[in-house]
C-alpha cells in the first residue's frame, strides 16, 4: 500500500520534472526522455500494486511534459485509461483511449492484468471511431526479418498468420510498412501470399541505417485484424554498407577458377571416400554431416 | 602461384577428416531420448530415439560451417518432462576424431546459492513467471508474463500476449523442445502453429503418461481428468505427475477441497490408489510439488496444507510416508510453492512466496534448513538453467518488475 507520503514524494517529483521541462534553462533531450520514462515507470508500478489514483496522477503529470515522444505518451494514455476504466471513471477513460487511438488506432492495450472490462470498454470504443479495425486476440501475425542487411542486396521479409481456432479472423491480404532511415513517414509493400499462411515480399535497401519495420494483416473486407510489431515499435532492421568485393579480370584468374574446381572435386571424391571408412555410430543415422 | 594452390586444395582433400565421436550413457528411464547439436550459432541435428536404450553413438563430421565446435545435448524426458539430461562441447582442433561421453543423469550438481542475487532486466508485473526451452538447447528462457526473454542478457525474444496466461510449461508434440499450455492455446514457439484447446478459467494442468499415452491431465472446479475426459468430478486446485514407482508409468495426485486423491498409472491408464498416501493428510487439500528430497532417485511429494509444509517420503516402492520430523509450520499466504534442487546438492529444496517474500527450505535428505536469499523480495519464483550449465538456478519477479536470480 503506498502512504500518503509516497504520493507526496512522487507529487513534488513530477512537479519539478514539469517546471523544469518548460523552463528556459538548457536541458538535453536526452534528460528529458530519462525524466519521462522514469515517470511512466512509476506509474506502471502505482498500476501493478493496485494504487489507481496514484497511476492517473503519475501518468497525468507524463502527458504535461515537453517534449514526450510518441512511444511514450501512447504508454501513458493506455495506462491513464485503464487506471480509469477501473476506477469507473468512464468520460475520462473515454478521453484518454481517444487519444490513444489518436496516436494508433490499432494499438493493443497492453494492461498487464489483462482485464476484459478494460478490453471491451477499448474495444467499444474503437469500434465507434476505428470503422476497419476488427482486431482478433485469436489470430497472430509473426514478422521474420533476417539479423541485417547490405545496401544493394534484396532482403526477403516473411509474416506469418496463424489462427488458434477455426472461428478466427482469417487474413487474406498482408501488408508491410517500412520507413527508411531519414524519412518521416512509412512506405506499404502489399507481400505476395505463399500458401499456409506465409506471406512475402522482397526489400531492397538504399541507405545505410536502420530500417522500421511492421506488418498489417486484413481480412476480405478490408478491416485490420491482427499486426506484427506497430508504428510507435516497429521491428528494426540494421542495413549495412555493402561489402567491396572487386572482381579483377585478369587472364589467369580464369585458370585458377578451374584449378579449384578440379581440386575441389579431387577433394570431394578424396573426402568421401574417407568419410565412409569412418566407422558409423549406433544410433541413427550413425553419421552427421554437420553444414 | 597456381602450383602453391594446386598444394592447398590437395593437401586440405587429403588431409585427416575431422569428426567428434558422442558416446551416450543413459539411465534408462522416461519415454523417449532427444538428441540435439549445435555448432556455428545454429541448430545442425536434432533426433528423437526410444528411451530404453542405456548406450549409443553419433558420429558428428566436420562441416564447412561448423569448423571450431559442436556442442551436444541429450534428455531423456518422460510425457514431455525432463527427467534425466547432459551437455557437453567438443572441438574439431585436432585432425582425426574427438571423443565426446554424455552421461546422462538425473540431476547435475551446482554451485550452490549465490549470496547476493544478479539482475536480469525488468518486465513490469503481470501473470506468472516460468522456465522455458522452446528451442530446446539446454538452456532455459524465461517467461515472465507475456514477455519471452533471454537470461543472459534480458533481451525480448517475443511477446506472447496473445496467447494468455501460461498455465504450464511442457514439450507436448515430443518435438524435445518446450511449449506453452495456456488456457485456450498450445503453443510450440518454434516450429507448429498453436493448437487450440479450452481450459476452464483457474484449470490447473500437468503432462502424463499414465500408461495409456501421454497426453495432458487437466483438474478445475469440474473434476478432473485428461484433456476432453473425467476421471473424477471432485473439483480440483492442484495436479502433479511422476513416476513413483519406477516403472514407467506416471502417478497422478491431485488435491482440492475435499482433499488430495491418487491415481496410480497401469497399462490400462490411471486407476485410482489413494493408498499411495498417508491417511493422515488424505482428508485436507494441499498444495503440492513433486521432487526427489533426498535424493534416493525416488520422487517424493512436498504438500502445503493448514499452513504447514510436509514431507511425503517415496519408500521406494512407490508409496509415500509423512515425516512429521519435516513439518514447517507457520507457513501462511503463501503465494506460490516450488520444489527443486536449488544449492546444487541434487537434494530438491522447497521455495515458497510468502508477502511478497521468497523463502527457502533447504533439503539435508530428511528435513528442512531455512536458507538465506539476502534481498528476498518476490511475487514469483521459478527454477531455471539460465545459463545453460544443466543445473537450475532460482529466478525471482520481483514486485518492482525486476527479475533476478540466484
Amino acid at each position: 500500500m503506498v502512504t500518503w507520503a509516497v504520493r507526496f514524494c512522487v507529487s513534488i517529483a513530477l512537479a519539478c520534472v514539469s517546471l523544469h521541462a518548460t523552463g528556459t534553462s538548457a536541458q538535453s533531450p536526452g534528460s528529458s526522455r530519462a525524466e519521462a520514462r522514469r515517470a511512466i515507470e512509476e506509474g506502471v508500478r502505482a498500476y501493478a500494486e493496485l494504487d489507481f489514483p496514484l497511476c492517473v496522477q503519475t501518468m497525468r503529470g507524463v502527458l504535461a511534459l515537453s517534449g514526450l515522444s510518441d512511444p511514450d505518451r501512447l504508454e501513458a494514455l493506455e495506462y491513464l485509461g485503464s487506471a480509469l476504466v477501473v476506477l469507473e471513471r468512464e468520460e475520462a477513460a473515454r478521453d484518454a483511449f481517444t487519444r490513444m487511438l489518436a496516436l494508433d488506432p490499432y494499438h493493443v492495450v497492453r494492461e498487464p492484468t489483462g482485464s476484459p472490462k478494460i478490453s471491451r470498454f477499448v474495444a467499444e470504443l474503437r469500434a465507434e471511431q476505428v470503422p476497419d479495425a476488427a482486431l482478433d486476440p485469436r489470430v497472430a501475425l509473426e514478422l521474420q526479418l533476417p539479423a541485417r542487411a547490405q545496401v544493394g542486396e534484396d532482403v526477403v521479409a516473411r509474416v506469418d498468420a496463424s489462427r488458434v481456432s477455426d472461428d478466427a479472423a482469417e487474413i487474406t491480404t498482408v501488408t508491410l510498412f517500412v520507413r527508411e532511415p531519414e524519412a518521416s513517414g512509412f512506405a506499404a509493400s502489399e507481400t505476395e501470399r505463399q500458401g499456409g499462411g506465409r506471406f512475402e515480399v522482397t526489400l531492397s535497401p538504399r541507405d545505410v541505417g536502420e530500417l522500421a519495420i511492421y506488418a498489417e494483416g486484413r481480412d476480405d473486407e478490408g478491416r485490420v485484424v491482427a499486426r506484427a510489431a506497430e508504428p510507435l515499435a516497429p521491428r528494426v532492421l540494421s542495413v549495412e554498407a555493402e561489402a567491396v568485393t572487386p572482381r579483377k579480370s585478369k587472364w589467369w584468374v580464369g585458370v585458377i577458377v578451374g584449378v579449384v574446381v578440379v581440386g575441389a572435386a579431387a577433394a570431394v571424391a578424396v573426402t568421401l571416400s574417407r568419410r565412409e571408412r569412418i566407422a558409423p555410430g549406433t544410433l541413427p543415422p550413425g553419421r552427421v554431416q554437420l553444414p | 602461384m597456381i602450383l602453391a594452390l594446386l598444394g592447398v586444395i590437395l593437401a586440405s582433400g587429403c588431409s585427416p577428416e575431422r569428426s567428434v565421436f558422442v558416446q551416450l550413457i543413459s539411465p534408462g528411464i522416461g519415454d523417449s531420448l532427444c538428441v540435439a547439436a549445435y555448432g556455428a550459432g545454429q541448430e545442425v541435428f536434432r533426433e528423437v530415439y526410444p528411451a530404453d536404450r542405456e548406450a549409443g553413438s553419433l558420429v558428428f563430421l566436420e562441416g564447412d560451417l561448423v569448423v571450431d565446435e559442436v556442442r551436444v545435448i541429450a534428455r531423456s524426458r518422460q510425457a514431455g518432462r525432463v527427467v534425466a539430461g547432459a551437455a557437453g562441447t567438443a572441438d574439431f582442433a585436432a585432425p582425426g576424431e574427438s571423443i565426446l561421453r554424455l552421461d546422462l543423469a538425473r540431476c547435475v550438481p551446482g554451485d550452490g546459492v549465490a549470496s547476493a542475487a544478479r539482475l536480469i532486466t525488468n518486465v513490469p508485473r503481470g501473470g506468472r513467471l516460468h522456465a522455458v526451452d522452446a528451442d530446446g538447447d539446454g538452456q532455459d528462457e524465461l517467461l515472465a508474463g507475456s514477455r519471452l526473454f533471454e537470461p543472459a542478457d534480458g533481451s525480448t525474444i517475443a511477446l506472447m500476449s496473445v496467447l494468455g496466461d501460461a498455465l504450464t510449461i511442457v514439450d507436448d508434440n515430443d518435438d524435445c523442445r518446450d511449449d506453452i499450455v495456456t488456457q485456450n492455446v498450445i503453443a510450440d514457439l518454434v516450429t507448429d502453429r498453436p493448437t487450440a484447446i479450452t481450459l476452464e478459467p483457474g484449470a490447473v494442468v500437468v503432462r502424463a503418461n499414465a500408461g495409456d499415452g501421454a497426453r495432458l491431465y487437466t483438474g478445475s472446479a469440474s473434476g478432473f481428468g485428461p484433456l476432453g475426459g473425467s476421471i473424477n468430478a471432485a473439483p480440483v486446485t492442484a495436479l502433479v505427475a511422476g513416476d513413483l514407482d519406477g516403472d514407467g508409468d506416471d502417478e497422478l495426485i491431485a488435491s482440492g477441497p475435499a482433499g488430495i486423491a491418487a491415481w496410480r498409472g497401469t497399462a490400462g491408464g490411471p486407476s485410482r490408489e489413494d493408498a499411495i498416501l498417508p491417511a493422515a493428510i488424505r482428508g485436507e487439500p494441499h498444495r503440492l510439488a513433486i521432487a526427489d528430497v533426498d535424493g534416493d532417485g525416488s520422487l517424493d511429494v512436498v504438500a502445503l496444507g493448514n499452513d504447514e509444509l510436509k514431507l511425503l517420503l517415496n519408500r521406494g516402492d512407490g508409496f509415500l510416508e509423512l515425516r512429521p520430523t519435516a513439518t514447517v509450520p507457520g507457513l501462511t499466504a503463501v503465494g506460490r510453492l516450488i520444489a527443486g534442487d536449488v544449492d546444487g546438492d541434487c537434494l530438491a529444496d522447497v521455495v515458497v512466496v510468502q508477502d511478497v517474500t521468497a523463502r527457502i527450505f533447504l533439503s539435508t535428505g530428511t528435513t528442512w534448513v531455512e536458507g538465506d536469499l539476502g534481498d528476498a523480495s518476490a511475487s514469483e519464483v521459478t527454477l531455471a538453467d539460465v545459463d545453460g550449465d544443466g543445473a537450475k538456478e532460482l529466478v525471482a519477479w520481483r514486485p518492482n518488475g525486476d527479475v533476478v536470480s540466484w
